[in-house]
């Protein structure tokens, strides 16, 4: 048996990570649950679930719904606010050696702005995680993170409130994804998550109307996978940011295609939800990846170098 | 505290048209379940993702070495869980959720258990555990029609005699259960009352234990993604301190307090 530590540790635009797995925002809730089956400190690092500046009521019921290798949600980012995730849910996670990435929401530029201020002044977060995926109420309710310029003013205007590392969520609702993405480098941000959940729909063919009470809800799990690692490979070859992918991870093998592609890091999602063990096993699986195929920082976006390999051949 | 398992399944029967009786044995955490609480289980084959999430099963009964969880098919993924043989091992997150309380009550206290369809299991996991305390519930049970009946055997084997009505009249009173149930309320010296069923019933048999000023705690069911309180999918409204919020189903209940539920627009 081989007990010789594999180095795993990674950094992401100034965010230094003892491992590169993570989990995603709304699938962990501030950790208090996951709590109850493993040390939360094992994980390079948190994203809780998305806090506002004040609480958000979330959509009427259904909020759910299973699809093929999928599933539907529409919570509509229900959370208590942000003083509520400081009184309450910064305490308990700051128990667990872990990076806290606070995933910050808001309907208008100046409430992201405003919940980064709270947080920084009472230290509560080691990273931000900006879900430029919020519906602007400003501009009719069409999402940041569909238009360059508006993502930008997002990062910008969080870029200039603190100095910890500021990621930018892209959602992959775009014609182009690289747009947005060098909108968001441009703007300032440290790295970028890439996906959020992709636009979709059910409809009950016997009640003949929508599954959702909301109609539209984002779908996530293994069906969109190979739509998130096309992405990640996109947005690797058109940036110069270390990205963290997710979008559909169940397995170590899975989190390969990621890093493979270009992400620096990983997050586990919805898989939290039908695994509660699931980030470990992934991080276990990459340790043993690592034994084998060399040290971590060298497999990052090594998939890449096959089409220079070809390209020499030719 | 919550575990994940890899349970051999001792025994899997149907009990009734779609309803399956699937027995596993105690394990870790499991044997020290409450009646209300459930167990999510995955019920797709190894190496596929389909379907996807776990399906949350209330406990239905429990010996020394085994419990068992009573569920109907319903969809794709009880389909599949119907499938399973005994022998196969079945991957289990339990127990979950917020049971119903009861040890607060005194031996011989007055319990009446209003139980509605595939409502039914958790309150004879719960008839055994007031027998156990010295109390005797007063059973009422509604279904459908007699084909649909479930867990009126296991009652009987308690000693219960359960009061059981159905909506087409094929056995006992037809009608619905709650009917049955205000007549009972109507004759007074009841302390408690707990339901399952759907949500309509849980709404009426609040309004009706409410009427009568007797307490009444009611076990909830809504779609569930995690089933473990992260997802947010199966949250209900609750009034506390006069302000309604979310509750989520699957950790701060599935059991409430009657007279805490938003019963209109709730969900």
């Amino acid at each position: 048996m081989d007990h010789e530590v594999v180095d795993l540790s990674v950094n992401l635009g100034g965010l230094a990570l003892k491992n590169p797995v993570m989990v995603a925002s709304g699938t962990f809730g501030y950790g208090k649950e996951f709590a109850e089956f493993f040390d939360l400190g094992r994980l390079g690092a948190v994203m809780v679930k998305g806090v506002s500046l004040v609480p958000w009521e979330g959509n009427p019921l259904p909020r759910i719904v299973e699809t093929p290798a999928g599933m539907l949600n529409a919570i509509g980012l229900q959370n208590a606010g942000v003083d509520h995730y400081l009184k309450e849910d910064l305490p308990f996670l700051r128990q667990f050696d872990t990076r806290i990435i606070v995933n910050v929401i808001g309907k208008t530029v100046e409430e992201y702005a405003r919940v980064v201020e709270r947080i920084e002044a009472q230290e509560g977060a080691d990273a931000y995680e900006i879900n430029i995926s919020c519906p602007n109420i400003k501009e009719g309710g069409i999402s940041f993170g569909s238009d360059p310029a508006l993502a930008a003013e997002v990062v910008k205007a969080v870029r200039s409130r603190t100095r910890r590392p500021v990621i930018a969520k892209l959602s992959p609702n775009v014609t182009d994804v690289t747009e947005v993405a060098i909108a968001c480098q441009l703007a300032g941000a440290d790295a970028l998550s890439l996906v959020n959940t992709f636009l979709a729909m059910a409809i009950d063919v016997d009640r003949e109307r929508p599954v959702l009470a909301n109609v539209f809800g984002g779908l996530s799990g293994p069906a969109i996978r190979p739509i998130a690692v096309r992405m990640v490979w996109e947005v690797y070859r058109a940036v110069d940011l270390p990205l963290i992918g997710m979008g559909g991870i169940t397995s170590a093998r899975d989190a390969l295609e990621f890093i493979l592609a270009g992400a620096s890091a990983v997050a586990v999602g919805t898989a939290n939800f039908t695994n509660p063990y699931a980030s470990l096993e992934v991080l276990s699986g990459i340790q043993e990846a690592v034994r084998r195929r060399g040290p971590y920082r060298e497999m990052i976006g090594r998939a890449h170098r096959w089409q220079k390999e070809r390209s020499i051949d030719d | 505290m919550p575990g994940q398992y890899q349970l051999e399944i001792i025994d899997h029967r149907q009990v009734a048209p779609g309803h399956f009786e699937l027995t596993l044995p105690q394990q870790g955490e499991l044997a020290r379940a409450e009646p209300g609480q459930f167990v999510s289980v995955l019920v797709r084959a190894p190496e596929s993702f389909d379907p996807l999430l776990r399906r949350p099963l209330s406990i239905y009964r429990t010996a020394e070495d085994r419990f068992s969880l009573l569920y109907r098919v319903v969809g794709r993924g009880t389909r599949r869980l119907s499938q399973f043989r005994a022998g196969e091992a079945l991957d289990c997150v339990g127990p979950l959720g917020r049971g119903f309380t009861y040890r607060d009550l005194s031996p011989g206290a007055k319990v009446v258990l209003v139980g509605g369809g595939v409502g039914v299991p958790p309150l004879v996991f719960l008839s055994q555990k007031l027998l156990q305390i010295g109390i005797v519930p007063e059973v009422f049970a509604g279904y459908a029609s007699s084909e649909h009946v479930v867990g009126l055997g296991a009652w009987r084997e308690a000693g219960l005699e359960p009061v059981v009505s159905t909506d087409d009249g094929s056995l006992g009173y037809r009608g619905y259960v709650t009917q049955v149930f205000a007549e009972r309320l109507a004759q007074g010296s009841v302390e408690r009352v707990y339901a399952c069923g759907p949500r309509p019933m849980l709404a009426e048999v609040a309004a009706l234990a409410g009427r009568y000023g007797v307490d009444c705690q009611v076990a909830m069911e809504e779609w569930m993604a995690c089933g473990i309180g992260v997802c947010l999918s199966c949250v209900t409204k609750v009034q506390e301190g006069g302000a309604n919020r979310w509750a989520r189903v699957c950790r701060e209940g599935p059991v409430f307090d009657a007279r805490k539920v938003v019963w209109q627009g709730g969900s």
